[in-house]
């Protein structure tokens, strides 16, 4: 009997320790799945940080005149496309510019009395990053304010 | 008695685990992309005025530097006063506090006071551990402006 | 004795002691794997960070990397050992090595700036100009405007030319890009100093040859028919390429990397031209359309507008497949495009 209890002693012991190694590798695996969803985080900042630099400094989109960036020209607004867009910065996120004075979408029939413009928005989730802009007037010479958000399509939209 | 130091540690390894996964990540350089944008796009706006006060930045130097100067109907002193601060809330993000400081570049008093500042808590926003900061400068005649945009959450 | 008790924990201490070795040294094992694979990403993410911030702001930079992470460059991707890097959308040249310098050059054609980013180590550039036409050093100069300037890096790109007539292995130092563009070149023409083939050795430069005669002996060899166009010729074997080029961009894509390198970034300069033309003539039509912009400009526009449309179907097209002819009617296309472009600017419409 006391053999017996003794063996009994010696195997859940074992059984404990084999326990506690499984609980260890739940835990790093954990760790690096936790690890991984970060550095995906980061990485969709990192783009999303591109393409709000990227839009604020294009020559497709700004007045030349203005080096340091941001003062968007309406007409230039206007005239590009998603499509020119996506052959530039590729694909998976959507672009607005909206500013303060007007809140009409643009198009050739509204311009230059309007003030928002809409690329390659379709429905979907997207992490939404926002960054105050000028927008040039460029049949009034006139500087005005607004936003330009950039969203990124989760799963590459 | 070794059973119970191996259960100890590896509870104390998930609750380390735990605590670090709760820090939210700090995204430094979208937050100074923000302020620095939030300072140039609300400098270099147009107030319609014209003149002396054609634009913001304009407008607060003339504030600064020659107060008495009319701008519409009033001076360009009062003007500031009323349009910067406005035209701040207007384009700042809700989650954001904010305060804006002017002062000349060298350490001397030009005009009626040291230092404007505009904001409705920038002593609390002063005294915040985690604020983002943007820089500009206004190049006058007499006396270059040194203006300061500093940001922090609510 | 042993009793069989004793038996019994010695065989049970063995087996898990045998498990618990076989569970750390797997765990040991493939996390040192992944480890160093993710060093290695690590390294290439903020690579990427490091080019996309240039591009993005124009201020170039240093990167550093140890053991020579980047085994090749075949645009767009940059392979390593662990992955390979996909660069797009931004037009890049690369040349690996270790130590880098990260600089954004253009080719600015006023309506459309083409950015591109050119990463290069630390490079000694020598140009043999041979013979003394004016087209000689005219290309030089459009060469060296398409190579970095690393006045405001560490890692520096450093220009020569060679060599001196009466002595073959006596050539000029003549420091980085701007220098040389802005003092040196200048002098070396005014002066019309004559060059001569070089014997020097090769491994410490990389050496352009500039002749209008193309059965010179040289492993990568210019020959221009005026100031913008002309051939390349690289030596493979006792073949040599021919290669057409429209611009000193065309010349240094080939010179840095080859014929891939030149039908990459041709691909990406077209791809940003037609999306410059649609853009510019959307933008001219959507102006014409305000009173004030027709008054001021609008005759301007609509020739301008021309210009553009010729381009993107007469000349873009040929581009593919292109000859002597076609690079000549493309640079008279580019030319005029950017005159009627300047003419709309000094109206206050550009």
């Amino acid at each position: 009997m006391r053999g017996q209890a003794q063996l009994m002693e010696y195997v859940l012991l074992g059984f404990f320790l084999i326990l506690i190694i499984v609980l260890i590798t739940f835990f790093l695996t954990g760790w690096q799945i936790s690890t991984t969803r970060s550095e995906q985080r980061r990485l969709i900042h990192a783009k999303a940080e591109f393409l709000l630099r990227a839009f604020t400094n294009s020559p497709y989109i700004n007045k030349n005149t203005y080096k340091e960036g941001s003062m968007l020209e309406d007409s230039k607004l206007t005239s590009i496309t998603c499509e020119d867009l996506e052959k530039l910065y590729g694909t998976g996120w959507f672009a607005e510019v909206e500013s303060l004075e007007f809140d009409n979408e643009c198009n050739d029939m509204d311009y230059p009395l309007c003030g928002k413009w809409s690329y390659c928005k379709k429905d979907g989730n997207a992490e939404i990053f926002e960054i105050p802009v000028n927008i040039y007037r460029k049949t009034t010479s006139e500087i005005d304010i607004g936003f330009l958000r950039v969203g990124l399509y989760k799963q590459g939209g | 008695m070794i059973l119970i130091v191996l259960a100890v540690i590896i509870f104390m390894a998930i609750g380390a685990f735990l605590l670090i996964s709760s820090i939210k990540p700090k995204y430094e350089e979208y937050h100074n992309l923000y302020v620095h944008n939030l300072l140039l796009s609300v400098l270099r706006r147009n107030t319609g005025y014209g003149g002396y006060c054609d634009t913001i930045s304009s407008t607060i130097a003339c504030a600064y530097m020659t107060s008495y100067r009319g701008c519409g109907a009033t001076n360009c002193r009062d003007l500031s006063n009323e349009i910067v601060p406005n035209l701040i809330e207007r384009v700042i993000k809700p989650t954001f506090d904010y305060c804006m400081i002017i002062e000349p570049e060298i350490n001397v008093t030009v005009g009626e006071t040291d230092r404007i500042r505009y904001g409705p808590r920038c002593d609390v926003v002063m005294n915040k551990s985690e604020r983002w900061t943007a820089n500009e400068k206004i190049l006058q005649h007499e006396a270059n402006l040194n203006i300061q945009m500093v940001i922090a959450e609510t | 004795m042993m009793s069989v008790f004793q038996i019994f924990k010695i065989i049970l201490g063995i087996i898990i002691s045998f498990f618990i070795l076989f569970i750390v040294l797997t765990f040991a094992g493939s996390y040192s794997e992944i480890g160093e694979s993710s060093r290695q990403v690590s390294i290439m993410v903020n690579f990427k960070k490091s080019i996309d911030d240039v591009y993005t702001t124009g201020i170039p930079t240093d990167f550093e990397m140890k053991d020579s992470e980047i085994l090749a460059y075949t645009p767009p991707y940059i392979r390593t050992e662990v992955s390979n890097v996909d660069m797009d959308p931004i037009p890049l040249l690369l040349v690996p090595g270790e130590k880098f310098s990260v600089y954004r050059n253009e080719y600015d054609l006023g309506w459309l700036k083409f950015y591109f980013i050119e990463v290069l180590p630390e490079t000694n550039i020598l140009f043999v100009p041979l013979g003394d036409d004016e087209r000689v050093w005219s290309i030089l100069g459009n060469i060296t405007k398409f190579l970095p300037s690393t006045e405001n890096t560490e890692t520096k790109v450093k220009f020569y030319v060679g060599c001196n007539k009466t002595d073959s292995e006596w050539l000029y130092p003549l420091g980085e890009r701007n220098k040389f563009l802005d003092y040196w070149l200048p002098q070396f023409v005014f002066y019309d100093v004559e060059m001569g083939p070089c014997d020097i050795n090769e491994e410490d430069y990389e050496i352009i040859t500039i002749s209008e005669d193309e059965t010179v002996d040289a492993d990568f060899l210019v020959k221009p028919i005026d100031g913008e166009i002309g051939y390349v010729y690289i030596k493979d074997g006792e073949d040599h390429e021919e290669h057409v080029y429209k611009n000193g961009l065309d010349v240094v894509a080939l010179f840095l990397g080859g014929e891939r390198y030149y039908d990459y970034m041709n691909e990406k300069f077209l791809k940003e031209l037609e999306v410059a033309i649609n853009v510019k003539t959307r933008e001219s039509d959507l102006l014409m359309g305000d009173t004030n912009m027709w008054n001021r400009c609008g005759t301007e526009f609509l020739d301008f507008k021309q210009t553009l449309t010729s381009i993107k179907e007469d000349v873009i097209p040929e581009m593919d497949s292109m000859d002597e002819d076609d690079a000549v009617e493309f640079n008279y296309q580019i030319k005029e495009s950017f005159r009627k472009y300047k003419e709309l600017d000094s109206l206050g419409c550009g």
